[in-house]
């Protein structure tokens, strides 16, 4: 079966394909499965993919009208069932009614939900308690809220020139949301409703993550060629890690004990693999590298970091025990971002 | 209350912490090494630019289009245009008439002959020699800089097709088709020092621009504004810059360390002001070299930081330079502080350097914001 063939829109009924899919799962009955999802922005469809496999299993399209629709970010629930995305149109100065954020229901694949988020968000993170999802909306300069049940906005506030990544503390109180043109982490306090801080980090900041404590945040400059790491506590950077400023970093990913940092460096093909107890890089890889990764994720074992590559259109998998690219999978145009989904076991 | 007090409150929220880090993987940074003669190199092949348009289309020239080449005698020609005229007046008045020749010529609904442009071009080529010394302007570095500002600066590459698609202004096209032209031959010149790898890289990369920009004038699907991705050339715009870094060995995003980038604007700044009272032309090119870094790399946060010190640093570059082609003759008169009364000169002149000092203060300020 070719991708095309097993292209559906979202919403549409999937049926018996979808119960095929399920019956060639190879994860036994006693083991959540994992599924990679890639947000494919000049394609405007997502890259489903199989982790026991590595193989491509789905495509979902997001619009009929790719080069005009794009996705971008994506998050995953606390519990991996849903995948959400950002999508919008190429006019960040218009509203239209392509800017939004789409549930995506990883069991399925089916949507899940859907709800206006107005300003081309860009990227998205879901609170740790899953019920609100923040979005940078990069047109208007804002980092927004969003009842997940409602899909209501129910805070909104100025931020950075050019606001790209978002990120949700673990103890749910902080947002941080980063801006490209202003260099900047704007801190956000949910309880209080308001911006509490504007911080300067390396130049041109793209992505935000906290570590799994929360006590640091790390946040990739593209420009800059760093990460900053932000004291979380304080609310001041205090370290920042150079990469060379060749590296050119985008999405980053924290494994899931917090020892290491991955951070997928666009302009050298390569993926920093970074100690976060000294702050150092350990490793490079850049053998089988696909070209210009952006988006990165790891599973949730932590065994396995997927990163998503933008001029080669393609997937490289990379083992965390040997830090060595062992596959490498087609996707679709202009890969962006990655998401690890979970398919609970018993299913 | 003043200014100053009002600015602290709002730098309270920002950082005053930002760990310094070292940059010198390369060993030059052009736009701190040259601020001023980058500047007026741009000024130079932006002209040209133009002059390839003069004679890329025929009369009659579109409106807008016609607005571009007339732009010659404009802000582009005041980065250079006192420096010339210090250095070789002859050439500068021969110069000043070429240019005129082909202003004229497209208001008079004329074509701009090949003839004429070919001579403004040698001019320009003397101009270039006669302003940029050898021992800069045939370094890699230096070329470096001049193709990261045709290929992201206003008028260059990326911004020519944001603003034709995404404001429905299709003849800022053509502008930035000229500048890629520029920026394949520049690249012909430094490709010598690529690695296999790079050249390979910066070519797919031109050869994504190229498909973006197929011919000169606007295609079709440009035209009709439909579903076109204005930022499109920026993506392979900024990797190509990227690329262009490793293989000219030189920082070209000065951006990077920004309280150092606002510290040195005051200073170059501070330089010229004192300039002001007897040589206000020249001193006025050091004025169009700090807008332009000021407003790609500081405009922006100074916004946030410090939003009072944003606005006074607006109001007092457009005291002293002309950003745009749409001013008119008197603006740009202004904008090289040449005022036309006699009368009015010695108020004028300290009203220039008032607003030049008021830039450097706002600098200053800027620089203490950002934690400098």
């Amino acid at each position: 079966m070719t991708h095309s063939t097993r292209r559906k829109r979202i919403g549409a009924s999937v049926g018996v394909a979808i119960g095929a899919l399920f019956a060639a799962l190879p994860a036994t009955a006693q083991e959540d499965s994992y599924r990679v999802y890639v947000a494919n922005e000049f394609g405007a469809d997502i890259t489903v993919i199989d982790t026991a496999t590595d193989e491509v299993v789905q495509t979902i399209t997001i619009s009929d009208r790719p080069g005009e629709v794009r996705p971008r970010g994506m998050a995953v629930s606390p519990n991996g069932e849903t995948i959400y995305l950002s999508v919008s149109d190429f006019y960040p100065e218009r509203e239209a009614p392509e800017d939004k954020i789409l549930a995506v229901n990883v069991e399925t694949n089916e949507a899940a939900g859907e709800f206006r988020a107005g300003g081309n968000p860009e990227r998205i993170a879901v609170s740790p308690d899953g019920t609100q999802i923040w979005a940078s909306l990069e047109a208007l300069a804002q980092g927004a809220g969003y009842d997940v049940a409602t899909g209501e906005r129910f805070a909104v506030h100025r931020v950075g020139v050019e606001a790209e990544g978002v990120a949700v503390s673990p103890d749910n109180k902080w947002v941080y949301v980063t801006a490209e043109a202003t260099h900047t982490v704007t801190i956000i306090d949910i309880a209080a409703n308001k911006v509490v801080k504007h911080l300067l980090v390396g130049n041109r900041p793209r992505v935000v993550e906290f570590s799994t404590d929360g006590k640091r945040a790390y946040v990739s400059a593209e420009i800059g060629g760093v990460i900053s790491v932000i004291d979380t506590e304080q609310q001041v950077v205090t370290d920042t890690i150079n990469l060379g400023l060749d590296s050119r970093p985008v999405e980053v990913a924290v494994a899931p004990d917090g020892k290491r940092l991955y951070v997928a460096g666009g302009g050298t093909s390569a993926v920093y693999v970074i100690d976060t107890e000294s702050n150092e890089v350990i490793e490079t890889i850049t053998e089988r590298m696909g070209r210009r990764p952006w988006g990165i994720a790891i599973t949730p074992d932590g065994q396995r970091v997927y990163t998503a590559n933008g001029l080669s259109d393609s997937v490289s998998v990379i083992d965390t025990s040997t830090l060595q690219v062992i596959n490498n999978i087609p996707a679709g145009r202009g890969a962006h971002s990655v998401e690890i989904g979970v398919v609970p076991a018993n299913d | 209350m003043t200014r100053r007090s009002l600015l602290f409150p709002v730098l309270a929220m920002g950082s005053m912490l930002v760990p310094a880090t070292s940059f010198a993987q390369y060993a030059s940074s052009p736009f701190y090494d040259h601020t001023v003669a980058l500047s007026q190199a741009y000024g130079i092949e932006a002209v040209v630019l133009r002059l390839d348009l003069a004679t890329e289309f025929s009369a009659p020239y579109d409106d807008e289009l016609a607005e571009t080449i007339e732009g010659v005698t404009g802000p582009d020609y005041a980065r250079f245009k006192g420096t010339l005229e210090q250095q070789d007046p002859a050439l500068a008045a021969d110069l000043a008439a070429a240019l005129d020749e082909v202003a004229e010529a497209v208001e008079a609904g004329n074509d701009v002959t090949e003839a004429v442009a070919t001579t403004a071009r040698e001019l320009l080529a003397k101009a270039y020699a006669a302003i940029i010394p050898a021992e800069v302007r045939d370094t890699d570095a230096f070329m470096g800089g001049v193709m990261i500002n045709l290929l992201l600066a206003e008028g260059g590459v990326a911004e020519g097709y944001e603003e034709a698609v995404e404001n429905a202004e299709p003849w800022e096209y053509p502008i930035g088709w000229a500048a890629l032209q520029r920026v394949k031959a520049l690249w012909a010149d430094v490709a010598a020092a690529a690695t296999p790898q790079q050249l390979e890289d910066g070519e797919e990369m031109l050869a994504q621009l190229d498909t973006l920009y197929p011919q000169a004038e606007p295609p079709e699907s440009v035209v009709a504004m439909v579903g076109l991705n204005p930022e499109e050339a920026e993506s392979p715009s900024q990797r190509l810059g990227g690329i262009l870094e490793t293989v000219v060995n030189a920082d070209l995003y000065p951006g990077r360390e920004l309280p150092r980038l606002a510290a040195h604007l005051a200073t170059v700044t501070k330089e010229a002001c004192a300039a002001y009272a007897e040589q206000p032309e020249i001193a006025a090119e050091t004025i169009y070299a700090v807008h332009d870094l000021y407003d790609a790399h500081l405009a922006d946060v100074a916004g946030l930081f410090a939003p009072e010190a944003e606005e006074q640093a607006g109001t007092s570059f457009a005291a002293l330079i002309s950003a745009d082609d749409d001013d008119d003759d008197e603006r740009e008169a202004e904008a090289a502080g040449i005022p036309e009364e006699e009368e009015e000169k010695g108020e004028e002149q300290r009203s220039a350097a008032e607003s030049c000092a008021q830039i450097t203060e706002t600098l200053i300020e800027l620089r203490t914001a950002l934690g400098g």
